[in-house]
């Protein structure tokens, strides 16, 4: 078959001995980027640009790559262990992660992650191998008006998946919408709630949010507690996942693996809503929902695979069509242009040993990641034992460097501190950060592409319905909406027949 | 050559060793070590310069600062530290550089939007004239392109039905506050020729929407990838918008031949530019090693033949290209 004399060309790139040393750097350097919260591949690949075109332009790309997807494992870790989201995707992590953590089940938690990890991003790699052209054309398809129908799934996701009342979900995530409208209208490039700020003109970024409202304010909450009461909730029970945890999460695994895949070929906002739409299903498909939450291992392995097979899927849209679907990948387009390489429909062609070298240096990427992460894991957890005092000093420090090193702008250091303490009053309150955090990623893509259908429309509604896509979702959407509706009307009905029979039976 | 293999050489002993925050250092390391002998007069550059990009890294600004950094740098003798700082349309980056010290130590790259429109449409404590104009690195037309399975075949078509149907066909421009945006509303203003302008962020988004049929037609600016495209046939050019047919498109109509005389300014300007009050030995030094490296083949194979104008302009003639898009755009985007 052709696409295994092609593999075989690519592995054949791949083992040459300084590829397979840039694919060990590559997943080294993502790993310890991730693991430190607030550092991100973004500004990694950043600082390491000028340097990649000095180097051979296929080593580069598989470093970088290395880089990208090394950072999706090291993600997890201060999610599961701090509660500190290093990036959009590991939000939902934080839900079950961290109370695993407070149970005394990190390393399990750290363990069925890394699996998950690897079995997402191996079934989305052979994906790429076999289907990668088919799927290509599915990121195409998606316009402006499929793209609303998504972002409208995704609020209803996530204010469906919180812990608490639906009611405090809510109110977070219109909270989380405003907060996304700060800065320039996507569309006239006007200033919008800047109060004269330059610096809100660009916007409140994201990293700085999530990690001011669940670290910060993780870190200041836990920092009240007394020394004698951390010791007891720190306590680790084991380190490997037992053969239950297994259980439980092998369904979870295959269907976020497939998740992922699928939807991580969308551009934008791909990662986290596939982590989302994994969260929600397992979530939906639970005998006992209400476990998760509150440290259900399914509520991890599923995110965690689904995050990772979509970062890797994310390279779809990228190899086969130049067109780069995040920030990272956009660089990594940039790394190839400045080796002379445009990417695009012609690059499986014309440079068959990049194409097919940086898959089969996937493969062998994320074999080393897992040898790599799960000796890592008993390290790790230790951390838990240092004392809460001058560990959440350490993390504050690393988190105020990593956000500042996203803009190159003191002004995000601040906004992380504010939101810090308005993330502590969250905890006091019984409110939860992840519905705010999600929508405010959810909302500017909601808004520029409504805007754009609503331009490309002549203002009329009927694009959503001639969409395919966007009919389809929204079709769903109002499908399960009345059902849930009637279903609950009857229930309070039968509760209500039920009641009167037995006060007609006293 | 030999200076490529020997960083070549630094980069793998180095980068094993690191991890984390270690990369810092590596950057300075293997750039200075390409450092050339040459010191420039007056003692400047003494010390890195820091050279900020006022958009996302990864990009064409990316690509073109980069390229010229590390030629400046094998100049000049001293690390050009190229700096990404997005935000607010080029905005936050043109206020920083704006307010810092006119020592020739922070310079930017200075483009149409960030420089000339941004100001213009918010309240911003900076404005064309708060900058030093160094000399251009490249400019890019922008084109109106179709795809292949466009009912228009060419310029004629496109706009004679536009023509027929105001406010009907949709064209993807990349953002509100771009020449190609403001290009769009002149035609309309002037010609009378209604397009509805959808503003998109960046040439990846643009391309999506017109491979997937969600748009009648971009007016992008042009790029290897949208040359690419052309080549490959998935584009079809139908306009630019350069003052005259680019060289590399010769069959391929100026907006202006169309009818559209006016219509010649949506052209990117990628220039070197440092704050207001910069002195004059500083300007020149640089001036004439970006000269230089405007002719650096090096230079002009990353970025691309064509962008790289075969005529160097200086910081006389760049001055003069922004003050004239100020003119032409302030009573547009006044009124606002």
């Amino acid at each position: 078959m052709d696409a295994f004399n092609n593999l075989g060309l690519g592995f054949s790139v791949a083992f040459e001995p300084m590829n397979l040393l840039f694919v060990f750097v590559g997943v080294v350097i993502g790993t310890a980027i991730g693991v430190l919260p607030g550092l991100g591949p973004t500004a990694t690949i950043a600082l390491l640009l000028p340097i990649t075109y000095t180097m051979d332009a296929t080593s580069a790309v598989i470093m970088l790559a290395g880089i990208y997807y090394g950072s999706m494992y090291g993600g997890t870790i201060t999610s599961v262990l701090l509660r500190i989201p290093g990036e959009a995707a590991s939000v939902v992590t934080t839900f079950d992660g961290y109370q695993m953590t407070k149970q005394g089940r990190a390393g399990p938690a750290l363990g069925i992650s890394a699996i998950g990890s690897f079995i997402g991003g191996t079934v989305a790699i052979i994906g790429l191998t076999f289907l990668a052209p088919l799927l290509a054309q599915v990121a195409v398809a998606v316009g402006p008006a499929s793209y609303v129908a998504i972002m409208v799934l995704g609020l209803f996701l996530v204010t469906s998946l919180g812990t608490g009342s639906t009611m405090k979900s809510l109110c977070m995530a219109a909270i989380g919408l405003l907060l996304s409208t700060v800065g320039q209208d996507p569309i006239t490039g006007t200033a919008r709630f800047t109060f004269g700020i330059p610096s809100l003109l660009g916007g409140f970024d994201f990293v700085a949010i999530a990690m001011g409202l669940f670290g910060v304010g993780q870190l200041l909450h836990s920092l009240e507690r007394t020394e004698k009461a951390q010791a007891i909730t720190t306590k680790i029970k084991n380190i490997w996942p037992s053969r239950k945890d297994f259980r439980d999460s092998s369904g979870a695994i295959a269907r976020g693996s497939l998740l992922g895949f699928v939807i991580g070929v969308l551009p934008g906002g791909g990662g986290v809503i596939s982590s989302l739409a994994s969260y929600a299903l397992e979530k939906r498909r639970a005998k006992d929902p209400s476990r998760f939450g509150k440290g259900a291992i399914e509520g991890v392995a599923g995110p965690e695979t689904a995050n990772n097979a979509s970062s890797t899927s994310a390279f779809i849209p990228l190899l086969i069509l130049g067109i780069p679907s995040n920030v990272v990948l956009a660089m990594l387009y940039g790394a190839l242009l400045l080796q002379g390489i445009t990417p695009g429909p012609s690059l499986i062609e014309d440079r068959p040993d990049i194409f097919w070298g940086v898959i089969a240096s996937m493969y062998i990427g994320n074999v080393m990641l897992v040898i790599l992460n799960i000796p890592l894991i008993g390290i790790f957890i230790q951390m838990l034992r240092v004392r809460t005092g001058i560990l959440a000093t350490f993390a504050l420090m690393v988190v105020m460097v990593g956000v500042y090193s996203i803009n190159n702008n003191p002004f995000d250091m601040w906004v992380v501190l504010i939101f810090g303490v308005f993330g502590w009053i969250m905890i006091k309150t019984g409110f939860d950060p992840g519905p705010l955090v999600l929508a405010f990623i959810l909302g500017p893509i909601l808004e520029r592409s409504f805007r754009q259908s609503m331009l490309i429309s002549d203002g009329s509604f009927g694009i959503f319905v001639t969409d395919p896509i966007s009919a389809t979702i929204f079709g769903a959407l109002a499908v399960s909406l009345t059902y849930s509706f009637i279903s609950r009307r009857r229930r309070v009905k039968a509760a209500q027949t039920l009641s009167r029979v037995s006060v007609d039976a006293k | 050559m030999t200076m490529r293999s020997a960083l070549k050489k630094n980069t793998v002993v180095f980068l094993p060793a690191l991890a984390g925050l270690a990369m810092m250092g590596l950057v300075g390391c293997s750039a200075s070590g390409s450092a050339g002998a040459q010191e420039a007069e007056g003692g400047y550059p003494s010390k890195p310069v820091t050279f900020v990009v006022p958009f996302a890294a990864g990009g064409p600004s990316t690509v073109t600062a980069l390229a010229f950094a590390s030629c400046l740098e094998a100049g000049l003798g001293q690390t050009f530290v190229v700096e990404n700082q997005p935000g607010g349309s080029g905005g936050l980056a043109m206020q920083d550089v704006s307010s810092a010290k006119p020592d020739g130590y922070t310079l930017t790259l200075g483009t149409n939007g960030p420089l000339v429109m941004n100001p213009m449409i918010n309240e911003l404590n900076y404005s064309i004239k708060d900058f030093t104009s160094v000399g251009v690195m490249a400019q890019m037309p922008t084109v109106l392109v179709v795809g292949e399975d466009s009912p228009y075949e060419s310029a004629d078509d496109f706009f004679a039905a536009a023509d027929k149907n105001p406010g009907k066909l949709s064209v993807a421009v990349p953002g509100a506050t771009t020449s190609a945006a403001i290009e769009l509303q002149r035609l309309y203003e002037e010609y009378d020729i209604e397009v509805i302008a959808v503003p998109a962020v960046g040439n990846a988004e643009m391309t999506t929407s017109l491979l997937g049929g969600h748009v009648d037609a971009l007016f992008i600016t042009d790029h290897q990838d949208v040359q690419s495209r052309i080549d490959k046939g998935s584009f079809v050019p139908l306009a630019v918008s350069s003052p005259e047919r680019a060289d590399w498109y010769p069959d391929v109509p100026t907006l202006a031949e169309l009818g559209f005389t006016e219509l010649v300014n949506a052209v990117s300007v990628f220039g070197v530019m440092g704050p207001k009050g910069m002195p004059d030995p500083i300007v020149s030094t640089l001036e004439s090693e970006l000269k230089t490296c405007s002719e650096d083949a090096t230079v002009i194979d990353q970025i691309g033949e064509m962008f790289v104008p075969a005529e160097f302009s200086g910081a006389a003639a760049l001055d003069e290209v922004f003050a004239d898009m100020q003119r032409l755009y302030e009573p547009i985007l006044g009124q606002e």
